[in-house]
């Protein structure tokens, strides 16, 4: 067991050194891609909000980041798998889907790591941060990133050629960062419609990081909860679902 | 000791209905070259991702190395690696990194990974390109790199799915030796191709596969001998069937034709051909022949 687990996490550090650390070295605006969109909403909101209403935006730039760096493991592993074809290297050998999957997806993180690491700071500069809020805040992050990236990997499964999914990246950062309460406080949307906010996974991550810097009043260990939940519900799905065979 | 690969009765149908694979049979000995041919469609490339254990058979049974495909598809994955069809390396990576990253993937030292590395770049003379990322390498080149890729695990059984398009001559031949030079280690070596004259000068065995199902199966040499005559001359410009027909079995595609047929009709058919102003060649039967022979629908 230990053999084995040791054995992935080789694999999967191999891959995210492959494809994350060599290709920021080679390729270093792809760090900026990240970061440029919500920057900008926060300049704006600077701008315009005032110093709480940045919070808000800090927070919501800190879950956005996470999204769109980890739902782009959709595009690059429909792309790995039918245009370069190593994905069937990697499955005609002892990698397990699981280690290549983690690989991946710690390779995107490496290429949004500089806006989360930005985006952190930029939260602890606004209100400095305890450690439990610091827990509160990787928790998150953590999750998000999971959980996003079981999303990306399980679409991918059902592209037939990359370009299908060039159009989804996009649409679900949209989805996933700006149309839920993540960028805006829960409280904005009217009571009877605050639980439709919470079938998106990213309703959770933005109350955690709001609650860990007293911007909301939300039950620590219930969103939580619902945060886990929602994100091994995705895992699973995905681990069921995901394409690593052909059928 | 179980032979490399041994498949009874393969079948696959794919969710739009197509039937890849019917009742396929194959056994492939250790420690040779077997190629399988076909034409484009006929099921070589289902047939070598079945074994990679990529592809799952719809029924039928297949064991690699005595190791259940279905069951121990684990046990087969440390001993396979594979050169999948038309794959190509990453862009910004290097030739090192590409060999480097495989290997540990597959669960080598770090240390032990680099020199491999380092010896398969020799062996496939990618060291001055080494330190070079992918996307400014030549076609071939990029082929080149995938195969490291795969060999260089040093797996039991190498499937090499179509490895030679877009090689020149010259890297053909290397990639020929090296092949040869990994047999000699003990490796199993499963090859698809469209060159004729590459299954021909490699291959202990060669199957011939059409719609699914196994056509013909021997030795380059058995397979010839089936085609029942010794020599090949091919005719361009126009000539009509019935000027053919007479001098063996034919095969006629636009303006070029091609008679099989014995060496004294062969001389016979060029010297009619070259006073109708015609242009010939003659030379020995080839598995080219053969496949043209079976697969082209000759004319008897």
């Amino acid at each position: 067991m230990i053999d084995r687990l040791t054995k992935g996490i080789k694999t999967s550090m191999a891959i995210a050194w492959f494809y994350g650390v060599q290709n920021i070295r080679r390729s270093p605006f792809s760090v900026v891609n990240f970061i440029l969109t919500p920057v900008s909403i926060l300049f704006f909101i600077y701008l315009f909000g005032g110093a709480r209403a940045t919070t808000y935006g800090v927070v919501g730039g800190l879950v956005s980041i996470l999204v769109s760096s980890s739902i782009i493991i959709e595009t690059d592993a429909a792309f790995i798998r039918i245009i370069l074809k190593v994905q069937d290297m990697f499955v005609a050998s002892p990698a397990s889907a699981v280690s290549y999957a983690a690989g991946l997806a710690v390779a995107e993180l490496i290429n949004g790591i500089a806006g989360v690491g930005l985006f952190i700071g930029l939260l602890a500069y606004y209100h400095p941060l305890s450690p439990l809020a610091v827990l509160v805040i990787a928790y998150a992050c953590t999750l998000t990133w999971v959980s996003i990236t079981g999303l990306g990997f399980l679409i991918s499964s059902f592209a037939r050629d990359p370009r299908d999914l060039w159009v989804y990246s996009p649409i679900l950062t949209v989805m996933l960062s700006f149309v839920p309460p993540v960028f805006y406080p829960l409280t904005t949307i009217p009571s009877s419609f605050r639980l439709v906010a919470f079938l998106s996974p990213t309703t959770y991550a933005a109350e955690l990081v709001r609650d860990a810097v007293g911007l909301s009043n939300s039950s620590v260990p219930l969103v939580s909860i619902g945060l886990l939940g929602y994100s091994l519900l995705l895992i699973m799905v995905a681990a069921k679902r995901t394409k690593w065979m052909e059928r | 000791m179980a032979e490399a690969i041994v498949a009874e009765n393969l079948v696959k149908i794919y969710p739009n209905n197509k039937k890849a694979l019917n009742s396929f049979s194959l056994t492939v000995p250790r420690g040779t070259v077997y190629s399988l041919l076909g034409k484009n469609g006929a099921g070589k490339t289902t047939f070598t991702k079945i074994i990679a254990t990529i592809l799952k058979p719809t029924s039928g049974e297949a064991s690699v190395f005595g190791f259940d495909l279905k069951k121990q598809s684990h046990e087969i994955r440390r001993r396979v690696s594979i050169v999948p069809q038309e794959s190509r390396p990453f862009s910004l990576q290097t030739p090192y990194e590409h060999i480097l990253m495989f290997l540990i993937a597959r669960g080598w030292s770090l240390s032990d990974a680099r020199k491999r590395s380092r010896e398969v770049l020799e062996r496939l003379e990618l060291t001055e390109y080494q330190n070079q990322i992918c996307s400014t390498l030549s076609g071939g080149l990029k082929q080149r790199v995938v195969i490291a890729m795969a060999s260089a695990a040093e797996p039991d059984l190498l499937l090499l799915d179509e490895p030679t398009i877009g090689l020149d001559p010259v890297a053909r031949l290397m990639i020929w030796d090296f092949i040869r030079e990994l047999v000699e280690q003990g490796t199993t070596i499963f090859l698809t191709t469209h060159y004729m004259d590459e299954a021909e000068n490699l291959s202990d065995r060669v199957t011939i596969m059409d719609r699914g199902m196994k056509v013909l199966e021997g030795t380059p040499s058995e397979l010839k001998r089936h085609l029942g005559e010794t020599t090949s001359v091919t005719v361009t410009g126009r000539i009509g069937a019935e000027e053919l027909a007479g001098f063996g079995k034919y095969y006629q595609n636009g303006s070029a034709s091609r008679v099989f047929t014995s060496e004294s009709r062969a001389r016979e058919l060029a010297d009619y051909c070259m006073s109708k102003q015609l242009a010939v060649t003659l030379r020995p039967v080839t598995l080219e022949d053969l496949f043209i022979y079976l697969l082209g629908e000759a004319n008897d």
